[in-house]
């Protein structure tokens, strides 16, 4: 009788540092859809958290001139954003976090919220 | 014997030299003369010399190329608080959930920038303008749209007049085409307060007599 119990709390040990632990679903979190196929499912969606980029920023400080205020309407990419467009624009290591391997996940999380 | 001779003759004449130099010349001559070839010799009066001579090289030194710049990597840190829970727990909230961004602003508990670059970026005016508006013969459901907190958020050219007409009335804004995205739409619901905020919230005569 006392094996399952101690298999099931040690499956929960085990498992439970890796469920994906993220920030609470804000009014404002925009899921950035990939456009086209995308087949291999390894790397999540991104997720642009309105509600932290406001606690810094005024809305007109992206809005018209980086992004539009419509959700899909700008062809983001790593390409561009690494390049300095679009989130590059400050996201590269002085303004705010550089976009490298080891801060995929801050922005591409696995929580599909608010669009 | 020839060469013993020569030997004594050059002798004697260094030596007599050497005596005339010692009792004849004066002391700055002298000192001129040994220079050429005693190179460090001080001058009369002095013990020592009075700096070390330094002959110059016979040829220039080896070329050595500068070593490279030293770039400095720093690490990015933040300094602002990038606990973002924590942040977001700060924040005021609606009595119905969600951030109250006005609030939040006007009580200084965030102080957003203007623009990216912090040095160039430049404050749009702060408009303090109520726009009535009252659809025909619905005088409960008169809204009263308030300028300043959204020009404390927006520039003009945000929503003029791609969204909104500069005219007052001018637009058929309707709630079937707010919650379809037009007019309040593009905001209001995805990143400013929604409906479950409440409809005094905008329709104020809704709440009653306060």
């Amino acid at each position: 009788m006392r094996q399952p119990a101690i298999g099931v709390l040690l499956l929960l040990v085990s498992v439970g540092p890796v469920l994906p632990v993220h920030a609470a679903d804000v009014l404002g979190d925009i899921t950035i859809h990939r456009k086209g196929a995308d087949s291999s499912g390894f790397m999540p969606q991104a997720v642009f958290p309105h509600w932290i980029h406001r606690t810094r920023f005024k809305c007109y400080a992206c809005h018209d001139e980086l992004f539009q205020m419509q959700a899909g309407a700008d062809d983001i990419n790593m390409d561009a954003v690494r390049e300095g467009r679009f989130c590059g624009v400050c996201h590269d290591g002085k303004t705010a976090f550089a976009v490298g391997f080891d801060t995929c996940e801050r922005c591409h999380r696995a929580v599909n919220s608010g669009s | 014997m020839q060469w013993r001779r020569c030997i004594n003759r050059v002798l004697i004449g260094t030596l007599l030299a050497a005596m005339g130099l010692g009792t004849s010349c004066t002391t700055e001559t002298r000192h001129k003369i040994l220079t050429v070839v005693f190179e460090d010799m001080p001058p009369p009066g002095q013990e020592q010399p009075s700096k070390p001579f330094v002959r110059k090289p016979r040829r220039p030194p080896p070329f050595k190329p500068p070593p490279p710049p030293m770039i400095r990597v720093t690490a990015y840190k933040p300094a602002f608080n990038t606990d973002w829970k924590a942040v977001l727990r700060k924040l005021p909230k609606y009595a119905a959930g969600g951030i109250d961004w006005v609030t939040a602003l006007e009580a200084g508990d965030i102080k957003p920038q203007p623009g990216i670059d912090p040095e160039h970026a430049q404050e749009q005016p702060v408009l303090p303008l109520d726009v009535h508006l009252e659809p025909p013969a619905q005088p409960l459901f008169k809204v009263t749209f308030p300028h300043k907190p959204h020009t404390e958020w927006l520039a003009c050219a945000n929503c003029h007049p791609k969204i909104f007409h500069m005219q007052a009335g001018a637009d058929p804004i309707s709630m079937e085409k707010i919650f379809a995205g037009e007019f309040c739409g593009h905001c209001h619901g995805k990143v400013a307060f929604n409906v479950t905020t409440g409809c005094p919230r905008c329709h104020l005569a809704l709440a009653g007599p306060q």
